[in-house]
């Protein structure tokens, strides 16, 4: 009980001390939502938690329990000091009539939402680490690291037998970025002992905050609490995304969260061009490029859309450069060509069987495919509006990248042996399912100005 | 949610001037957030709409996998392991079935009923139950005989991870007319002896097709709780999975709308469509959330209240955890590296994890030709300890206190743990 209580507080710590850099982040804007502050939050106090540990190495410090939550309890005493030192935008009551139906909707989506992360939450706190990379690739460093109180090195297995050093050690993966067994450190030194369970709670309390987040930008995206609350059952009862909860100690459901807050706060900023928005895509982007390598490949996809926000003309020029980059080197590049731990192919690998049955016929994502498609098609005049051009650039780059990475390059083997389809397609489904929503949203309010508006640009009309 | 608009958002939203232009610049919060409209359709309406479209999409998916006959008599058949023989490796008749101990030169094992006689057409999903599963690394095959066709074996692959071997034959182009014989082939190496307890050959008469693809939606991958469902890729198996069948309810029951409105010359009911939609999300949800809590429930009573090496003891592969336990608490010294050293990776990885903390090794060194070289003897330091599990080719030589590499090189070594040829616990000298 008393360990539990100690994985609760290391969550909390992080979470409250996040929650408090995010309100302070916002304090004062349109933006400053509670629960937005609350989802962004854990993402925030879980990556600054990882930077103190990180510091602490660097300083050749062994990691100690008082001085990791005192740089924490500090952390957010500064932050609650600076958003005490500026006034929160006084905010009104809606207007708007809630009805039946949207009560029963929002009350059934929040107990829908419960239920599922209750019972995930209960099986995860009590099974040991289960599924191979969760304990070949990920706690094999959060083993060590607790153990030596420091960031010990991982080296390739090459090096780790040449080199002879005790003080080097080697997993399945040690090429893996550090912050997602930092976290599983961190809660282990709340601990007594290791617990292959209690170190689990940081992805527990990663699929809250994801809600949470969605749910806040759902609602400043214009949807009503009950559409906030439904979109957000949606992807929490996404099966992978439930699986990546229940079997904690990946690092792919934080990759998948991260860069979805990252995308929404990017769009968010693409609206209301405040710089507060930008700095927390920054954050949350900054997050996910060191959780695992592939974030790197995904950020790469948010960049179209931002630069899309800010010139149209100049986004799209972008993204076809990016396209008839990629043609060309399939027509003159060469065959085999090393990048980002992946070796990109100048030849097509058909894995268009295993997709469709892993998105289409097999419930791995529920209706969403179909939803997608549906939705895109529904909407297809209004993709390129001002409103959502920045995000259907970055879901177009998205879509480009997923084409690259599962038909061009190496990880073919892994698409067809089902190792890796479903698994990287959760890094973006957070993004996609809000880019969803937005297309909703948009068709709900035509009247809002933003896809209708006037172009004020030539380049815009 | 609604915030004022007034000079607080016009300040927040003012953007560089190069920026100015590229949005207008009325922000969303600044209006009562719009309301989803209602649908027009009575709640009952759509109920009946979505339970009809149900009921037609699942029928139409029975008499796409169903055969000729509506009731199938009997609607199973089953071969009992008493009817069958082995027809290549190594084993024997018991009681509780026919256990094969190895396979033959080549690999290759075949559990045969050769006098079994069926209808191919109306018995085409069949299942090998076992009473202990063929150990991981080995791939299964159905084959087959027909009357009109004699000398021909037929085979099929098993889509097979753990559990039963289920495979269905409905389209295959060479199961049907009257099958004579039907066996089971085991490829690889069996690391321990598989039991088969019997096979059943369902009827694919429309009664039994449905049973079966009902039956085959709340069957979880994972229900013995021991290992988190990560991915529903065991519907690969199933006679017709439940996502296309909503799918397809949803596409006739918002056709169905469509088609209302449009005859009555009305505006489309989106809001019907929306809550099709979500209906049928709905199923699928709680079909989902069924499925979990079968694996929640297990996980529970698996792992609840009980220290870590209680629950590595209770997962599926606690044989694995026992060896790794002896060694991990077998009296050596502490603090140098360990080499895990197998023919199966996977075997040293998972063997290693139970290592950790300590300075484990497995060989993950990639090579662009193929396997990586044998781990040569001077890369190995004193001090170093060596596991060697189900390694082929390295030997403890016990009399001269040598560890032998296949190619006849050695090493000084202390034995610290050994049990038998496959496993042993060495400390280089």
């Amino acid at each position: 009980m008393i360990d539990a209580l100690g994985a609760a507080a290391s969550v909390a710590l992080s979470w409250g001390a996040g929650a408090l850099v995010v309100r302070a982040l916002l304090r004062g804007t349109s933006d400053e939502v509670p629960m937005l502050a609350i989802g962004y939050g854990y993402l925030c106090g879980a990556f600054a938690t990882t930077l103190a540990m990180r510091a602490m190495a660097l300083a050749q410090v062994r990691w100690n329990l008082p001085s990791l939550v005192a740089i924490l309890v500090a952390l957010g005493a500064l932050a609650a000091w600076l958003a005490r030192r500026q006034h929160a935008l006084r905010v009104a009551r809606s207007r708007a009539k809630v009805t039946r139906l949207e009560c029963a909707a929002l009350a059934v989506a929040l107990l829908l939402i419960v239920v599922r992360l209750a019972g995930i939450a209960a099986d995860a706190m009590v099974s040991p680490l289960r599924g191979y990379d969760v304990w070949a690739h990920w706690a094999t460093k959060a083993r060590v690291w607790l153990e030596t109180g420091t960031l010990s090195p991982f080296v390739s297995a090459e090096t780790w037998l040449a080199r002879g050093d005790p003080s080097l050690y080697t997993d399945a993966n040690p090429g893996h970025p550090g912050t997602v067994p930092l976290l599983q450190v961190w809660t282990g030194l709340f601990l007594r002992d290791w617990s292959e369970s209690l170190i689990k709670l940081p992805w527990l309390a990663m699929a809250i905050a994801l809600a949470c987040a969605f749910y806040a930008q759902a609602r400043l995206a214009g949807a009503t609490a009950a559409v906030a609350a439904v979109a957000t059952w949606l992807v929490m009862s996404l099966p992978v995304l439930d699986g990546h909860i229940a079997s904690a100690g990946a690092a792919d459901l934080f990759l998948a969260a991260a860069l979805g807050m990252a995308a929404m706060a990017t769009w968010r900023w693409a609206r209301t061009r405040d710089r507060r928005m930008a700095v927390l895509a920054a954050m949350a982007a900054t997050a996910a490029a060191t959780i695992k390598v592939e974030g790197l490949i995904w950020l790469a996809a948010l960049v179209p859309g931002v630069v899309t926000a800010l010139n149209r003309r100049v986004g799209y020029a972008l993204a076809i450069a990016c396209a008839a980059a990629f043609a060309g080197y399939l027509m003159v590049g060469p065959e085999q060509f090393p990048l980002l731990g992946y070796v990109l192919l100048s030849r097509p690998v058909n894995v268009t069987g295993t997709l469709v049955d892993h998105v289409l016929v097999f419930d791995n994502w529920h209706l969403a495919g179909y939803v997608l498609v549906a939705l895109i098609a529904w909407r297809r005049r209004a993709l390129f509006a001002p409103a959502l051009a920045p995000a259907t650039i970055t879901v177009a780059a998205m879509a480009g990248v997923v084409v690259v990475v599962f038909y061009f390059s190496s990880a073919a083997g892994g698409v067809l042996d089902e190792t890796l389809v479903n698994r990287f397609l959760l890094h973006a489904a957070p993004t996609l399912a809000f880019y969803a929503l937005l297309l909703v949203v948009e068709a709900l309010a035509p009247s809002t100005a933003m896809a209708s508006a006037p172009a004020m640009k030539p380049a815009d009309a | 949610m609604s915030i004022s608009a007034g000079g607080a958002d016009s300040r927040i939203i003012a953007a560089p001037p190069f920026m100015a232009n590229a949005f207008p610049r009325i922000p969303l919060s600044s209006v009562d957030a719009p309301s989803l409209s209602a649908p027009r359709l009575a709640a009952w309406t759509i109920v009946v709409i979505v339970v009809a479209a149900l009921v037609l999409a699942l029928a139409g998916a029975v008499a796409l996998n169903a055969g000729a006959h509506l009731r199938g008599t009997p609607p199973t058949i089953v071969v009992p392991a008493t009817a069958m023989t082995i027809a290549r490796g190594q084993g024997r008749a018991t009681d509780a079935g026919l256990r094969l101990d190895a396979t033959a030169p080549g690999d290759i094992g075949l559990l045969s009923a050769p006098d079994v006689v069926v209808d191919g057409d109306a018995y085409s999903r069949i299942t090998w139950r076992f009473g202990i599963e063929p150990s991981g690394g080995v791939d299964l095959a159905m084959t087959w005989s027909r009357r009109d066709r004699p000398g021909t074996v037929y085979s099929a692959p098993i889509d097979w991870t753990r559990g039963d071997a289920t495979i269905d034959l409905t389209r295959h182009a060479d199961w049907g007319g009257a099958v004579h014989g039907i066996g089971l082939a085991v490829r690889g190496r069996l690391s321990a002896p598989m039991l088969l307890a019997d096979a059943s050959l369902r009827s694919n008469a429309w009664d039994a097709t449905l049973a079966d693809i009902v039956d085959d939606w709340f069957a979880g991958s994972s229900a013995d709780g021991t290992s988190a469902m990560t991915s529903m890729r065991h519907e690969a198996r199933q006679v017709a999975p439940l996502l296309p069948i909503v799918a397809a309810a949803i596409a006739l029951g918002a056709g169905f709308v469509v088609w209302r409105n449009r005859r009555r010359r009305e505006t489309i009911d989106a809001g019907a469509i929306v809550a099709i939609v979500l209906a049928g999300w709905l199923v699928l949800d709680l079909r989902m959330q069924a499925l979990l809590w079968q694996q929640h429930a297990a996980s529970w009573s698996a792992f609840a209240g009980r220290t870590l090496d209680e629950k590595r003891a209770a997962e599926r592969d606690a044989p694995i955890f026992s060896v790794a336990r002896r060694l991990r608490d077998a009296e050596r010294p502490r603090g140098g590296r360990v080499l895990v050293l197998s023919d199966s990776p996977a075997l040293a990885t998972r063997v290693a994890w139970f290592l950790y903390p300590d300075n484990v090794w497995v060989d993950t060194r990639r090579s662009s030709a193929g396997q990586p070289p044998p781990l040569p003897p001077d890369a190995l330091r004193r001090g170093d300890q060596v596991v060697l599990i189900l390694k082929r080719g390295f030997a403890w030589d016990a009399a001269g206190g040598r560890l032998v590499w296949p190619d006849g090189r050695t090493r000084e070594a202390r034995a610290i743990l050994v049990d038998g040829p496959d496993i042993a616990l060495l400390e280089i000298r």
